[in-house]
């Protein structure tokens, strides 16, 4: 008996290493705004998961602070995508001033901020650092892929500094699944 | 029809069309500029392309959103599409580039090599105009590989246009690998899209199509291209052996031609030896002195004739000369030609060579015959010199005719190439009749200028 509870606790460590040493759980306050921060495609796989889990949510990548009035929580997908960015017609910088914006209005009126990164594709782009640095201050807690090629201990870092839980994905295709486990901590 | 008549259209069909062009400086000189032009060109195609780009994320936002994998798989072609048609033309450029450069230079094959850093250094110039991360790429670095095979084992392939052909539909088939997610496992990776779209065939589990899908195009597609490479070079390689099997045949001929002339030659022999004795009969019948002196010019003649027939037979034999019997030789013959005004003889020398008069002669006369059909009829000029250089007798031939293109000179001295309505033995018999007599040919033309040849030959004291 001892053996097997053993076991169960070596498998299910690294969910509970992280959770643990925040003490937090993972809470979800309906409607969410789902928005973008880099213009990458992640947001789309958060909001498809988030439908497959039943979370009323509303996607909108391009979402400024006046959007924010009508939603419990905002979750924030990191991912800089120079094609995402040319393609909405922004520039970088019109990008850090809409979630700003949006960072700002959430903390006035008090809204839970989530930071979601999945980090499908990473160029090593100093830009995806600034964005990190925008948003996880201001987090309630991060979500992360651990397999993402994104700066990956630069969000530990960046949420260790700032007392921000972290909770570690292990498979994008299973992201419902995953979040799913973390809700019912 | 203007479009065909066009220089455009004719620098095109130059560098891809016409098979000579390996050995035209010009058409390599084309072949750069239209590198250069497929590079620039493919600076600006990003600009085109983006608006396009954004249809296809829209696609695959809506695929991840319902699942739809039909939607998925469509972004996919059209990435593929687009990925090829953005590296084609630096690809192309590069290409193009490296052959116009590596077939001006010594060491071609290093220099060609080289000429394909172009593509890297495009690469970094698209990224930074569009401020974008243009990435090398799996797909570019394995089609840098087939261009350098290609490049090696197509050396002697001289249509640019079917090379190319072949290289894009290699780029094309290793462009579909970069959407395959099975083989992301093994580090073929693409640029940001690429790995969009395997991340959401993942999502919506769709791996499987897109693996199937990717894998059976790419392969049908590299599969044709290692076909129609196969097949180029058997083609090729049929035509090299033609052209041998030809050349040979032309020798041969060449030589049952001299062989037949010989006979001909040798049996005149016979009515000469009829002709001397019956002149002497006369001469020594009939005791007039009148008819004694036309006898004697009789038998003078035929002996010349004879000694004539004599170099013919025996054309390895050379005899020691004065250069003004050459020359003599000539004005004989050019007295029977319409065109005798055209032709200027200036003997400045009194040398000795050793020469098989009539040979060398023919062999004069062969150059003369080609200069009196390039002059033009009103103007044209053909100036022979018999002098003495740098210690040698120059024969120089010379006229102000339309002289001939660059891409021929190579290939005048070959047995069988010819320009117009010749057998293409004439000037491969006038090296040969040098060169047996230890002597130089070389050939100076330019176009609408004329052409200049200098044979030395060594004299004798």
């Amino acid at each position: 008996m001892l053996k097997i509870f053993l076991l169960v606790l070596f498998l299910t460590l690294p969910v509970i290493g992280v959770s643990a040493e925040t003490e937090n759980n993972l809470h979800f306050h309906e409607p969410i705004l789902i928005t973008s921060a880099g213009q990458s495609l992640d947001p789309f796989l958060v909001k498809a998961a988030f439908d497959q889990l039943g979370i009323m949510t509303e996607l909108n990548t391009l979402a400024e602070k006046e959007d924010l009035t009508q939603f419990e929580q905002v979750v924030f997908v990191g991912g800089y995508s120079h094609k995402g960015i040319s393609s909405a017609n922004l520039s970088f910088n019109d990008e850090i001033q809409r979630i700003n914006g949006l960072v700002n209005k959430a903390q006035e009126n008090s809204i839970p901020v989530v930071f979601f990164y999945l980090g499908t594709f990473f160029l090593g782009d100093q830009r995806e650092k600034e964005l990190i640095q925008l948003i996880v201050p201001y987090s309630g807690y991060v979500i992360l892929y651990s397999g993402c090629k994104g700066p990956i201990d630069y969000i530990y870092e960046t949420a260790e500094e700032n007392d921000i839980p972290v909770f570690l994905v292990e498979s994008v295709n299973e992201l419902s699944k995953e979040i799913s486990g973390f809700i019912s901590q | 029809m203007a479009l065909k008549n066009s220089s455009f259209y004719r620098s095109l069909e130059k560098i891809f069309v016409l098979e000579d062009f390996n050995e035209n400086k010009t058409n390599n000189n084309q072949k750069i500029l239209f590198g250069i032009g497929f590079i620039l060109f493919s600076l600006i195609l990003p600009r085109a392309i983006q608006p396009q780009i954004s249809f296809l994320l829209e696609d695959l936002r809506e695929s991840v959103l319902t699942g739809d994998t039909g939607l998925l798989l469509l972004a996919a072609t059209k990435l593929v599409f687009f990925n090829t048609l953005r590296h084609s033309p630096v690809i192309t450029g590069a290409f193009l580039i490296g052959q116009g450069v590596s077939s001006k230079v010594k060491y071609n094959r290093l220099i060609f090599i080289l000429s394909l850093f172009i593509i890297p250094v495009t690469f970094r110039a698209i990224s930074a105009i569009y401020n974008i991360q243009f990435l090398f790429t799996g797909s570019i670095y394995v089609t840098v590989s087939v261009i350098l095979v290609l490049f090696f084992i197509t050396q002697k392939i001289p249509r640019t246009l079917i090379k190319l052909v072949i290289i894009n539909l290699f780029l094309f088939g290793f462009d579909w690998l970069e959407i395959v997610p099975l083989l992301a496992r093994f580090g073929y990776s693409g640029g940001e899209i690429a790995e969009s779209i395997r991340m959401v065939s993942g999502f919506i589990g769709a791996d499987y199509i897109l693996n199937y899908v990717g894998l059976t195009v790419s392969l049908m597609i590299i599969i044709n291209a290692f076909i129609l490479t196969k097949v180029v070079m058997d083609h090729y390689k049929k035509m090299f052996l033609m052209e041998r099997l030809r050349k040979a045949e032309l020798q041969a001929l060449r030589s049952r031609y001299f062989q037949e002339v010989k006979h001909l030659v040798h049996d005149l022999k016979t009515p000469l030896f009829t002709i001397q004795g019956l002149s002497g009969a006369i001469d020594m019948m009939v005791e007039n002195p009148k008819v004694a002196n036309f006898t004697e010019k009789i038998s003078d003649s035929v002996e010349r004739i004879s000694s004539m027939i004599s170099e013919v037979l025996h054309e390895k034999k050379l005899s020691v000369i004065k250069v003004k019997e050459i020359t003599d030789f000539l004005k004989t013959y050019l007295s029977l030609e319409e065109q005798q005004e055209k032709v200027k003889i200036d003997l400045m020398t009194d040398e000795k060579i050793l020469a098989n008069k009539y040979l060398l002669s023919r062999a004069l006369i062969n150059l003369i015959n080609n200069s009196l059909q390039a002059i033009d009829p009103q103007n044209g000029l053909i100036q022979i010199n018999a002098c003495e250089e740098n210690g040698q007798v120059l024969f120089l031939v010379k006229d102000n005719g339309k002289g001939i293109p660059k891409e021929h000179l190579e290939k005048i001295w070959e047995i069988g190439f010819t320009s117009g309505k010749s057998t293409g033995l004439g000037l491969n018999f006038v090296k040969k009749v040098v060169e047996d007599h230890k002597g130089e040919i070389t050939i100076q033309s330019k176009p609408r200028e004329g052409t200049k040849v200098k044979i030395f030959l060594p004299k004798v004291e």
